[in-house]
């Protein structure tokens, strides 16, 4: 790790980062929830929350943060799986991946859940990223990443991916910001109509997932969703699944350790052989999670089959506009969408 | 020679190797295990020749935009298909290397058999998904589309 830090610092000295290191921040250990957030900032980027430090510690090391302060909130933070009164589970941000992946309860009744913690990142990852932290990760959009590109994420005023290197870039959206959420946790959130419980210094708040997460415009675009900067995401409340079959597909290059090119979560409610209600969310596709009501109308009051998914997938993907390089992430989207309604039926795909 | 086997989601573009031989000839072989090691790096590091690297500059300012793991793939264990090797011990050649011969031949061969796989040449590598559709895409009949 030290080489690679003076390798960075080497590479940069004429440019970018002054200092050639990370910037010193203090570091912080709340016990609780409360003390956590009187230890935040209503400031952006002075103070940010850190729990498994898969993205935070990376963006540091890339001078992409540069934080006052850090706060540990690993224990003040649940980390635990409770039932609520009603049916629905309660899911703690500070809880590994690995453990939700694992989790007999989720595993049991939010399977799609499960199955997307499951193919996040590596075991490496899974075992010390946290659900908060995978929900509320930063772009991975390689020109964000980069300190040399100030796009409008860092205050600048492009994105440099419509007329760069976008072949990993959103389909739909069209902008400001084209950059594709990068939290696999986030899909299943929506397709579930999961709510998060969202703490800061005026008490506790509840957002529908599917509202959480923000389209950039030129006003908000330095952020991806309503969180204010002293405020935590605390828990993750999925409610009673009820009689619905819900299906995960998703498409990566590699095997492992490797984002996904495209994915999709669906969650059917059945009424006989036939779809009575259908929710279906691709990721990886646009800034936010991406909701496909076409591809739900075309399903509803269908019975799932090879064709029916096939049409619903064209209709989830009919209004894409792909950059100069992305269109194959179509085709892509299309087989998520596809083969994760099948899944949902019961239907073995690739 | 090597040969490879190789399937392909036509749907996704995605590679996937099943496995590849190698006859490998390299004169007297003094120790069967390093040789054969020699042999297995090779194919590897020709695999993600010929799936995964791939260094993507920004086209208006010349920066790597993949200057990381995170995003210059190279195949991970999963990605890796049985490799086997024949090795074909010739004594009487004396000794000669085989630092670079075995790393020549794979991503030809995996080429050529994703060719022979869905009918049509991609014509650079790395065989990403994104070749691999927009390849299928171009040569299909119309009538499909």
């Amino acid at each position: 790790v030290a080489a690679i830090f003076r390798l960075k610092a080497e590479a940069t000295e004429t440019g970018g980062n002054q200092e050639n290191a990370v910037k010193p921040f203090s570091y912080v250990s709340p016990r609780n929830e409360q003390e956590a957030i009187s230890a935040l900032s209503a400031e952006p980027d002075k103070v940010m929350p850190l729990a498994g430090g898969q993205d935070l510690l990376a963006r540091l090391k890339d001078y992409v943060a540069q934080p006052d302060r850090v706060v540990n909130v690993k224990a003040a933070l649940d980390a635990t799986v409770t039932p609520m009164p009603g049916g629905g589970l309660k899911i703690g941000a500070a809880m590994k991946v690995a453990d939700l992946a694992e989790h007999a309860e989720i595993v049991k009744l939010y399977p799609a859940m499960a199955l997307a913690a499951g193919e996040v990142g590596t075991p490496q990852i899974r075992n010390q990223g946290t659900v908060g932290g995978n929900l509320n990760q930063r772009p991975r959009c390689w020109y964000f990443r980069n300190e040399e590109f100030v796009c409008f994420k860092k205050g600048g005023n492009q994105c440099f991916s419509p007329a760069g290197e976008n072949q990993f870039h959103a389909i739909f959206g069209g902008g400001p910001s084209f950059i594709v959420h990068p939290s696999s946790l986030a899909v299943p959130s929506v397709a579930y109509g999961a709510t998060f419980r969202l703490a800061g210094p005026k008490g506790e708040r509840m957002v529908a997932a599917a509202d959480y997460f923000t389209m950039p415009t030129l006003q908000n675009v330095r952020t991806e969703n309503v969180l204010a900067p002293n405020e935590l995401l605390t828990h993750v409340i999925l409610p009673a699944p009820g009689p619905v079959k819900s299906g995960h597909y998703e498409v990566r290059y590699k095997e492992s350790h490797d984002w996904p090119i495209a994915f999709a979560t669906v969650v059917v409610a059945m009424n006989g052989e036939t779809v009575r209600t259908a929710r279906i969310v691709m990721g990886a596709v646009a800034p936010t999670p991406w909701r496909a009501q076409a591809a739900e109308a075309a399903l509803t009051g269908k019975q799932i089959t090879e064709e029916t998914a096939a049409a619903a997938a064209d209709a989830a993907v009919r209004d894409a506009r792909p950059l100069s390089q992305n269109g194959y992430k179509v085709q892509v989207a299309r087989t998520a969408v596809k083969r994760a309604i099948l899944n949902a039926a019961g239907i073995r795909t690739v | 020679v090597q040969f490879a086997e190789v399937s392909v989601d036509i749907e996704t573009g995605i590679v996937k190797v099943k496995r590849v031989l190698v006859v490998q000839d390299c004169g007297l072989v003094v120790s069967k295990l390093t040789a054969e090691s020699q042999v297995y790096g090779g194919v590897i590091g020709s695999l993600n020749f010929a799936l995964f690297e791939d260094r993507i500059l920004d086209r208006n300012t010349g920066q790597m935009v993949n200057p990381n793991m995170e995003w210059y793939l190279l195949a991970g264990m999963s990605d890796i298909p049985k490799i086997d090797v024949r090795l074909v011990d010739q004594p009487e050649r004396g000794v000669i290397g085989i630092g670079e011969p075995p790393t020549v031949s794979t991503a030809a061969a995996i080429t050529n058999a994703v060719r022979n796989a869905i009918g049509v040449t991609v014509r650079s590598l790395p065989l990403t998904p994104a070749k691999i559709l927009q390849t299928l895409a171009q040569q299909r009949p119309t009538s499909s589309a």
